[in-house]
């Protein structure tokens, strides 16, 4: 027996089940031109979130883009930086080959000495290899693992790297001094340096190219400390802010090696020749005191 | 409050489900069961039948068939459940036997299922679900088991 009021109930269910047959049983005609209205409506948030999904997409795509694009505007940059008086060269963009890597974690203790990156050797990157971001080097990477490679910043004590300075052109070796300050060393007291240069990189060592922004003089004392002056640099790179860099390497980067290999061993094997050369001749004849006879 | 808020969530999880791919678990479904279980005969009858509603606006090429479908499987659940007592376990078998309502009247009415190794998946996943889901929504709305 059923309850009272059991009968309403059913008889919704029944009401419902007639609308759903006869919506079912419309044709395909009426059924698009009567709730194509209602389904926009109430679809509109799925679109809008839909919408907002792809804008998302493809603002990433095109921040990637635009950050690769800012790279090899970097690189030109500092080839043009160089130019002065140059011959017309490859531009650098083409000259190297660069990859980007996320920073996908940080050393624990200062957050800016070492940076480790979602690139290893799987994917290419490879130990020496510069890191760069669009507004200058960032550091080099120390050691590559198979899909992560650690990236030591240009707050490294470990890192150096060979600079000049953009206006007076004065050579120094780039390095970590304390804080979030880089030292340029081995300048002389007579070298021209002031507050406000630009420090970039020389391009001697093989590992940056030249005319990379590393920072601007902050300190430049005129006293010498011993034999150089002491030059403060603040990095033109916020390490700490950092979230990717640009790891590159020359597209010859073989052949440098090679090069580089070849060279050494020419240099071994001409130091080794006149070693021999020293011990094949006398005592006397190495100081010369042999030709001048003695009386 | 309480049966406008289940009416927004079965909105939000058919506009969710329509974006899905077969083998996903029908969260509409869990939805109507719940209600089904919980709720008084005429209100789960509605959920049921919005719920098909909003599907079917999404393809208004197929409407109706979504609404038959969740309707006479949340009615399904509510006729089944004068036999539960306070038992989850009868709710999954509940929400199997809407699984298997929904699957049949969808092959009556459009004439396709998916391949069996999606139904498969998807009626697994959905099972899977019911509980936490069930749980979840007693929590939130404050449900305790009844004899209908």
């Amino acid at each position: 027996m059923r309850a009272k009021g059991t009968i309403w109930h059913d008889r919704l269910f029944f009401v419902l089940l007639g609308v759903s047959v006869i919506c079912f049983g419309l044709t395909r005609f009426v059924q698009v031109r009567f709730f194509a209205l209602p389904a926009t409506v109430l679809l509109a948030p799925r679109a809008a979130v839909g919408s907002l999904f792809l804008t998302v997409t493809a603002l990433r795509r095109e921040n990637e883009r635009l950050g690769e694009l800012a790279v090899r505007q970097e690189l030109d940059n500092a080839f043009w930086r160089d130019m002065a008086g140059a011959a017309v060269r490859e531009s650098l963009s083409t000259r190297y080959r660069f990859q980007r890597a996320l920073v996908v974690g940080r050393d624990p203790q200062t957050l800016v000495r070492t940076l480790i990156v979602d690139r290893g050797l799987l994917n290419g990157a490879r130990t020496n290899m510069a890191a760069i971001t669009d507004v200058g080097i960032a550091g080099k990477v120390i050691e590559a693992g198979a899909s992560l490679s650690f990236v030591a910043t240009v707050l490294n004590p470990r890192f150096k790297a060979a600079a000049l300075n953009l206006r007076s052109r004065v050579t120094g070796v780039v390095g970590f001094r304390e804080g979030s300050l880089l030292s340029m060393d081995y300048v002389l007291p007579e070298m021209d340096m002031k507050m406000g240069d630009t420090i970039v990189t020389s391009g001697t060592g093989g590992i940056f190219p030249k005319g990379l922004k590393v920072g601007y003089v902050v300190r430049a004392d005129s006293v010498p400390r011993g034999m150089f002056r002491r030059i403060d640099v603040r990095p033109a790179v916020d390490i700490a802010a950092v979230e990717q860099v640009y790891l590159i390497e020359a597209k010859d980067w073989d052949a440098v090696q090679r090069r580089r290999d070849e060279s050494r061993e020419e240099l071994k094997g001409k130091a080794q020749a006149e070693l021999r050369r020293l011990l094949e001749t006398s005592p006397l004849e190495r100081t010369g005191v042999a030709g001048k006879g003695v009386e | 409050m309480k049966h406008f808020l289940l009416i927004l969530l079965a909105y939000l999880l058919a506009l969710l489900q329509l974006g899905m791919r077969a083998y996903f678990p029908d969260l509409l479904l869990l939805l109507v069961v719940t209600a089904a279980v919980f709720e008084e005969r005429n209100f789960a009858v509605l959920i049921g039948f919005l719920a098909g509603l909003f599907l079917d606006l999404g393809n208004p090429a197929l409407l109706g068939a979504n609404m038959l479908i969740y309707l006479v499987a949340g009615y399904g659940v509510i006729l089944a459940r004068r036999v539960v007592y306070e038992k989850i376990s009868y709710a999954v078998v509940l929400c199997a036997g809407a699984l298997v309502l929904k699957y049949a009247l969808g092959w009556v009415l459009t004439g396709t299922l998916p391949v069996a190794g999606e139904l498969l998946l998807a009626c697994c996943l959905t099972l899977l679900l019911l509980p936490p889901v069930h749980q979840l929504i007693k929590l939130l709305f404050g449900y305790r088991w009844k004899v209908a």
